[in-house]
């Protein structure tokens, strides 16, 4: 998954961020985060916002990639049980958002 | 900042308002308000509407300057704030600030929102445009499902159980049975609540707020107009100790820790400082239970209830109203319907009317009150904190 990182202060920072709220840089450099990370806490949405791609039911999962970045995703529809802490890996994006399967202790 | 007074109240029943427009509710409300608090129109000097999306349900937008001209009032500032669900805390609390700083001797706040007329795919479209749709929306994340990750963690950690949270559902729900502005009370128990269907677990179809029609208003005056009308009031006067808003993160990214919103703590700890009382000083609340654990998180946000201890509270029915703290003693939005810009005066509304010791769900001897009102993945709150003068 990449995002973006302030080259003068280095925050880490949205891949659509235009400005650093850190320090007003608009210079910044891609960063690749790694693919893992832990399963800060999930649930199962089972009523879809109305015109969203993927059909209910599905688990959306907010994921610590690395400390300092939380972020949220979905798991795959045949990913093993979410559960608190759980290891995650990202599988695929899907329309900029990361999409994880949990993956064995 | 000079002091600030409420003069007079207005509100429609929340509900299905089939046949009204969105204008015809605030002005309604607005109406009420001003004939309640015997202020001459032409001493009104600002109004402040909340509200948050008329928009894209109604296809109107400058409705502060539209509900001003049908009530005749003056051509002073009139103006729609919006911070999605806290709307009408944040006019609420810009009405407050006209009158403090001297702009006027009085303001009107008014909230307004019409939503059951629109079909339910537009109404959640309206409403997810509080997301952050860059960073959290794509992921199908819908408002129920933020507290439903909030409500998994706080089970986690602090052992809330489904029992403690269906306590709040069948006490916001009982209250609001005895509040005839309440849109949906009911007698519930808690297998009732435990079978009803699943929307985002923990989450269940309970433990919702429904979407409504709905405005309240409020007229805020100076010291000296209220000294002026004191004589003709049928109602004491409300004094306004603090009403402050903060920023919270607008995504789920920026927020550390998600069993509690940082917007509150910080609002909350504003609104005690400006109105030098304490969280023991709170005789009741009206908090923004848009989902049941919503309740649970505000109470521990707000300082009135332990960190960790809002479910244990509101099973031990501490937080009933003859509770500790009455928390949502008019049925909350749990119970009473959540118009969206309209919820924060209605707060207003609903405290005013607890200090002048004339509420249907009376708190006995009711001296101080408290609002909180919180917008978007808690992107915006507002606190004010409210005493009677007797």
């Amino acid at each position: 998954m990449r995002m973006q990182k302030c080259t003068r202060c280095s925050r880490t920072l949205s891949l659509r961020s235009v400005v650093c709220p850190g320090c007003l840089s608009r210079s910044f450099e891609v960063l690749d985060l790694p693919d893992t990370g832990r399963l800060v806490s999930w649930t199962t949405i089972r009523r879809a916002p109305a015109g969203f791609h993927v059909t209910a039911p599905y688990d959306v999962v907010v994921v610590d990639v690395e400390p300092g970045v939380r972020v949220t995703g979905r798991l795959t529809a045949d990913s093993a049980a979410a559960r608190l802490d759980a290891p995650v890996r990202i599988v695929e994006m899907d329309n900029g958002s990361p999409v994880f399967a949990v993956t064995a202790t | 900042m000079r002091d600030v007074f409420i003069a007079g109240i207005g509100s429609t029943a929340f509900g299905r308002h089939a046949g009204e427009t969105i204008e015809s509710l605030a002005v309604a409300a607005v109406v009420d308000a001003l004939i309640e608090s015997t202020v001459d129109r032409q001493e009104v000097g600002a109004l402040y509407l909340g509200n948050f999306i008329s928009g894209p349900l109604n296809g109107k937008e400058v409705l502060a300057g539209i509900v001003a001209d049908q009530v005749g009032l003056p051509n002073i500032p009139c103006t729609k704030v919006e911070g999605a669900c806290a709307s009408g805390g944040i006019a609420f609390r810009h009405a407050c600030l006209a009158v403090a700083t001297g702009q006027c001797e009085a303001a009107i706040a008014v909230g307004v929102e019409t939503m059951t007329h629109a079909p339910t795919k537009q109404t959640t479209a309206a409403l997810n445009c509080a997301m952050d749709n860059v960073n959290d929306g794509p992921s199908g994340l819908t408002f129920p499902g933020l507290f439903g990750l909030a409500w998994r963690l706080h089970a986690e950690r602090y052992g809330t159980t489904r029992a403690h949270v269906s306590a709040v559902v069948r006490k916001n729900k009982g209250n609001g049975l005895t509040n005839p502005l309440a849109q949906m009370g009911a007698q519930l128990t808690d297998e009732e609540i435990a079978a009803s269907a699943p929307i985002c677990d923990p989450i269940q179809l309970y433990d919702c707020c429904p979407t409504s029609d709905g405005a309240a208003a409020v007229i805020v005056v100076s010291k000296a107009l209220a000294d002026r009308i004191a004589a003709h009031l049928n109602h004491p006067l409300v004094e306004v100790l603090a009403s402050a808003q903060t920023r919270g993160a607008p995504g789920i990214g920026g927020h550390a820790d998600l069993t509690t919103f940082e917007a509150t703590v910080a609002a909350a700890a504003a609104a005690y400082r400006q109105a030098a009382v304490g969280p023991a000083d709170i005789d009741l609340v009206e908090l923004h239970d848009c989902f049941s654990i919503a309740e649970i998180i505000d109470s521990e946000d707000l300082g009135l209830v332990p960190r960790g201890q809002g479910g244990y509270w509101a099973h031990e029915g501490r937080t009933a109203i003859d509770g500790d703290v009455a928390i949502n003693a008019s049925g909350g939005l749990l119970s009473k319907g959540h118009p969206v810009g309209a919820t924060g005066i209605g707060q207003i509304f609903e405290v005013t009317r607890q200090l002048r010791h004339t509420h249907p769900n009376q708190v006995k001897n009711a001296r101080i009150g408290m609002t909180h009102n919180l917008g978007g993945t808690g992107v915006a709150c507002t606190v004010s904190i409210l005493r009677g003068v007797q």
